[in-house]
């Protein structure tokens, strides 16, 4: 009997059972004298009381230990230098503040209108939101007031750009810069500029007839490298157009088979004849008129021409790319290098502004 | 029709007497005095001579074109910036997508030249002997394999998804050269890469949760909030990362380069503001009736 209240004594009393199953058990207690013959049964509840807590301490602490705490602790080292980076961006936040602060004053009203609406769409560049940049003691000028002021726009590319269906007019010259071509006649007396030479490049036979004179000849025709490349591409970013010095009776069977074997559409075609002949100069195409004939609402800042005769785009110098004339060098990669560019120019506002700074600094005249 | 050639072929397309010609090195380049002395425009007119033209023009016309500009109070360099940035926002993403078609076809090739590589070891090195369909069927597989890579290259595959990816830089500044603008890589820490890396990670868990909370019409619990909170912390870093254009520094002043970093960070740091704000508007659950 003493055993047993020794026993019950020195056994700690579980602090997390309930109070009801803790009265429970001291009301076993307390019968375990009125039945006095039974110290087997009395340490039988105590195996259990010690089997429920360890349950207990299962049910709560186990899957603390090894689920809840681990999961924390990895998720915190895996998110420490989202925490860290954003500590250091807070520490920053008041000192850049001040700098943007200054433009932000004439923006309250836009902050008015963006609450009124959820999706603003400014177009463009708006005068009233605009940064001057602190003056750097080091520097005898800022650099608002060398370049003029700086205004942002509301957003990256206008959404009228994106959501129109209009495309940018891409005007490709055809002879040395798309392909290269010379009469039958005199390619078999002079082997030196055939196109053949290029053994990469197919040649083609072009039978070009003229009305007047019932006179038929033929061309070997002989496309640059990447051109079937360069043409499917922009064709998929650009309306594509053809203008060429060249004679209509010429041009047209060339452009056909351009068509046929680059599976491409041409939109527009011209010729010598919609070309301004200068005296002592040559034949400059003059890209604003004839585009305004087909569309009046195009505008030069929609239009890119690629030629490889200076003189073809003198009249439109910041609408125009450079490339070199082709005869027959089959590592030629031109058309390939414009790739990367003409594609990320077909979202561009105004073409102009890309392709004047070939003329550097004098581009940036404010 | 005007001027005829020797031949009496009439005179049909433009001869080519001044302009830089690309003409393979065997051939030196050289037209035939025949073919030059066409009667036709460019004859005898002096070579482009490149930049010297181009600024004198260029003053003229830049005049002009700041009159088009919508609002005369916005600055001309505004508007190139602009475009700039427009140029240089998509270039990034030509860059990107280059790198991933790069990475998935390594991937594949990787992927079927380790199957042949397990099937050349099982069929011819193996000290197992390899008998009946399962040989067979090893056989087939080598050899289809073979055949897919050969025609991987010779259908000009392996170039546009492997060659170009990899010069996609030297390609496209090849192209910009003229007009005094390179794209460089931008190099980030791997601390950074890490960062967008979780970012992406958490900001597509709580896109998903903040759906499922949608979907299950909890979407003013603070569950929701928390995801949403947290989605708008992890969107995608914004501004010059990856590549970056740079101007010419032979071309452009020192103030100019300078007032272009400005610009581009800038217009970022208000872009990055922007999309936060956007987020959280779009973030909020549609209100009950």
């Amino acid at each position: 009997m003493n055993a047993i209240s020794f026993l019950s004594n020195s056994l700690p009393a579980p602090q997390e059972l309930p109070a009801q199953e803790e009265d429970n058990v001291l009301e076993m207690n307390k019968a375990v004298p009125h039945s006095g013959n039974h110290p087997i049964a009395a340490v039988k509840k105590k195996t259990g009381r010690a089997f429920i807590r360890w349950l207990w301490y299962m049910l709560i602490f186990l899957p603390n230990l090894l689920v809840i705490k681990p999961i924390t602790t990895v998720w915190y080292v895996i998110t420490f230098p989202l925490n860290l980076m954003e500590t250091n961006t807070q520490a920053e936040e008041p000192a850049s503040r001040d700098t943007g602060s200054a433009g932000s004053a004439g923006s309250a009203a836009d902050l008015h209108a963006e609450k009124l609406s959820k999706y603003i769409i400014e177009e463009d560049l708006s005068p009233t939101d605009e940064i001057t940049i602190n003056q750097d003691k080091m520097k005898p000028r800022p650099i608002t007031e060398y370049l003029g002021k700086f205004h942002f726009p509301k957003k990256l590319v206008p959404q009228s750009m994106l959501l129109s269906d209009s495309r940018k007019l891409l005007i490709l010259d055809l002879d040395e810069t798309l392909i290269h071509s010379m009469s039958n006649s005199r390619s078999s007396g002079n082997n030196s500029d055939n196109p053949a030479g290029a053994s990469t490049t197919m040649i083609h036979l072009v039978e070009v007839r003229f009305p007047q004179t019932n006179i038929s000849t033929l061309y070997n025709v002989a496309k640059r490298p990447y051109c079937d490349m360069f043409l499917q591409q922009t064709s998929q970013w650009y309306d594509v157009a053809i203008f060429t010095a060249s004679m209509k009776e010429y041009a047209d069977p060339v452009i056909d088979w351009l068509q046929q074997t680059c599976s491409v559409q041409f939109k527009h075609r011209w010729y010598r004849d919609d070309c301004t002949l200068r005296p002592g100069v040559g034949y400059v195409k003059d890209i604003g008129t004839v585009a305004a004939q087909i569309d009046q609402a195009r505008e030069l800042s929609q239009l890119v021409i690629i030629d490889n005769s200076p003189i073809s785009y003198a009249m439109h110098l910041d609408s125009a790319i450079q490339v070199h004339g082709w005869i027959n060098d089959p590592s030629d990669s031109e058309l390939l290098h414009l790739l990367p560019m003409l594609k990320a120019m077909r979202h561009v506002t105004d073409s102009r502004c890309i392709l004047a700074l070939k003329a550097g600094a004098a581009s940036i005249s404010t | 029709m005007e001027g005829g050639d020797d031949d009496s072929v009439p005179d049909l397309k433009l001869s080519l007497s001044s302009t830089p010609v690309h003409a393979s090195k065997t051939h030196g380049g050289l037209l035939s005095p025949e073919y030059t002395d066409s009667p036709r425009g460019k004859r005898g007119h002096p070579s482009f001579s490149g930049t010297p033209t181009i600024h004198r023009r260029r003053r003229s016309s830049s005049r002009a074109s700041s009159k088009n500009l919508k609002s005369s109070e916005i600055s001309p360099i505004s508007m190139i910036f602009r475009n700039l940035l427009i140029l240089e926002d998509d270039l990034r993403h030509q860059s990107k997508g280059q790198r991933a078609l790069k990475w998935q076809f390594t991937l594949f090739l990787a992927g079927l030249a380790g199957i042949a590589a397990f099937s050349f070891y099982e069929l011819y090195f193996s000290s197992d002997r390899v008998t009946g369909l399962y040989r067979i069927g090893l056989q087939f597989l080598l050899i289809f394999i073979s055949v897919t890579i050969v025609l991987f290259h010779l259908s000009g595959e392996y170039k546009r998804t492997m060659v170009m990816p990899r010069r996609f830089l030297v390609n496209a500044n090849k192209g910009m050269r003229q007009f005094n603008v390179k794209l460089v890589k931008v190099k980030s820490t791997w601390l950074q890469n890490y960062a967008d890396t979780i970012r992406s990670i958490v900001r597509r868990i709580a896109k998903w949760n903040m759906k499922l909370l949608v979907t299950m019409g909890a979407p003013d619990t603070s569950l929701y909030a928390f995801w949403s909170s947290l989605s708008i912390r992890c969107l995608p870093r914004l501004g010059a990362m990856d590549v970056k254009l740079v101007l010419n520094a032979k071309a452009f002043s020192a103030e100019i380069r300078e007032g272009w970093e400005i610009y581009r960070d800038e217009f970022w740091r208000r872009e990055t503001v922007r999309r936060r704000k956007q987020e959280s508007q779009n973030n909020t659950p549609p209100k009950r009736e």
